[in-house]
């Protein structure tokens, strides 16, 4: 496959369909929201995301979230033209960036929701990743080009 | 004990296997043989994400337009680091 510019970058947000627990490598059933956290080139030229599960359950609990959820407050999520959600870094997803994944990718938006999530907030999300290394058990890996599970290093 | 397994392949996929049986000097079905028992050990017989012929470890990060050097490399060593640790 002929090398493509990349369709997304990271700290976007795009409709994907997200692999489940149930069946990790395919697309999952339904569009959820993505944070795309990198693109990367796949010897053959073609592209993979690397993205963070997204759910709509506003953290509206005065407590900390736990390791791995990044609440979205009202504001940003209303610039995204969202409703409040949480990004959960814990659940990773490695995914060909094509229409099976990525089923808006066709039209004029692709499926990327207007605002693209602020450098500060990256960063914290990249946070996130660096105090999730140390409590490697909670990360989840899905999509078909997630390394391979179970063996150990 | 010894069980039968049946896996449907997708010609990609055994493309892949067959160069990598044959990087091993081993035929098709004895390094699909020896693949599939190492992750039945290893993990579950529910997942053979491993006969997957590629995976992101064979993948290079892009660098875009507005990426620091700081910030790129600071994306890519933690998302790399994540690949490093053992997954489920």
């Amino acid at each position: 496959m002929a090398d493509t510019k990349p369709p997304f970058q990271p700290g976007q947000f795009v409709w994907s369909s997200f692999p489940y627990d149930e069946n990790p490598l395919r697309p999952g059933p339904k569009e959820h929201v993505a944070y795309i956290a990198d693109v990367r080139k796949m010897p053959d030229g073609s592209l993979l995301a690397v993205c963070f599960y997204t759910t709509s359950q506003a953290w509206t609990r005065s407590e900390k979230p736990p390791l791995g959820i990044i609440p979205i407050d009202e504001a940003m999520a209303t610039a995204l033209g969202q409703k409040s959600f949480v990004i959960d870094v814990k659940r990773i997803a490695y995914i060909p960036i094509n229409k099976e994944f990525f089923s808006r990718i066709d039209t004029p938006d692709k499926g990327i929701l207007p605002r693209r999530a602020t450098k500060q907030l990256q960063n914290a999300i990249l946070n996130t990743v660096a105090k999730l290394l140390k409590r490697p058990e909670y990360i989840i890996q899905l999509g078909p080009y997630r390394p391979p599970q179970g063996l150990g290093r | 004990m010894r069980e039968s397994v049946t896996l449907t392949l997708d010609e990609k996929t055994i493309a892949a296997a067959k160069e990598k049986a044959a990087a091993n000097d081993r035929s098709l079905v004895s390094y699909l043989e020896q693949v599939v028992t190492k992750e039945i050990h290893a993990s579950d017989a529910s997942h053979f994400s491993v006969l997957a012929p590629e995976n992101v470890r064979e993948s290079e990060p892009v660098r875009f337009p507005d990426d620091t050097d700081k910030e790129f490399e600071r994306r890519n060593n933690l998302l790399s680091a994540i690949l490093d640790v053992s997954g489920h």
